[in-house]
């Protein structure tokens, strides 16, 4: 008999999140990030909020090379173009991804100081389908569920 | 610290988030929070300043939320 692996998250204010062990040894980097499940988004990435708690100066890392669309406008995000490495929890046992590099969502400079803390308020770490394309993803009212294929 | 330690509390600090976060909307409206151990250890209203608590913790036993009651419309 085959075996599913089955990671569960919560319905958190609406929005399914997932936890996940997000590594870059590079960094010296090994912290649990909670992701929004997002299968609009087509590139996984972490937040300048959430750089900024793990101390990554993420004004040294380089822009990414395309430029990314979203309801907000035009961004120019930046890439931690080192191996990350994704650990997936589940009672069965864990599931790594290992990512040549990671995006991180960067807030426009010379933005308002109000619009700015908005902006870092609500956006939030997105695990977009470069990765979930590799699950089968049930969301109900309660909980999401990332099925490895 | 153990992966599998760095799961559980993560799990604990989220399981608390979700089940009390009703509560947090009444108590901590349009606030930043910082909870560690299943209980709300600080809170600010900028995240700069939420920052210099986070800065005092070890970011792998916290958890750093922007509270709010009223709902927003959010598009991604």
């Amino acid at each position: 008999m085959v075996q599913t692996l089955k990671f569960t998250g919560l319905i958190i204010n609406r929005q399914p999140k997932i936890s996940i062990l997000f590594e870059c040894k590079a960094f010296k980097i090994c912290k649990m990030v909670d992701f929004l499940v997002d299968t609009g988004t087509t590139y996984s990435a972490i937040t300048q909020k959430e750089a900024a708690i793990m101390a990554i100066d993420y004004s040294m890392l380089p822009y990414f090379k395309r430029e990314a669309v979203g309801f907000g406008g035009l961004f120019r995000n930046r890439v931690i173009n080192k191996l990350v490495t994704l650990t997936f929890e589940s009672k069965e046992g864990n599931y790594k991804i290992k990512c040549g590099s990671f995006l991180v969502i960067c807030i426009p400079p010379n933005i308002r100081r109000e619009e700015r803390e908005k902006m870092i308020r609500f956006t939030p770490n997105v695990l977009g389908m470069d990765i979930l394309r590799r699950f089968r993803t049930c969301v109900d009212k309660n909980q999401v569920e990332l099925i490895l294929r | 610290m153990e992966k599998a330690e760095l799961f559980k509390i993560s799990r604990r600090n989220t399981e608390w988030l979700k089940d009390n976060y009703e509560t947090l909307k009444t108590k901590y409206d349009r606030c930043w929070v910082l909870i560690r151990d299943r209980k709300v250890v600080a809170s600010a209203s900028s995240f700069d300043e939420i920052m210099i608590d986070v800065k005092n913790h070890d970011p792998n036993e916290i958890l750093v939320e922007y509270i709010q009651s009223e709902p927003v419309a959010m598009f991604f």
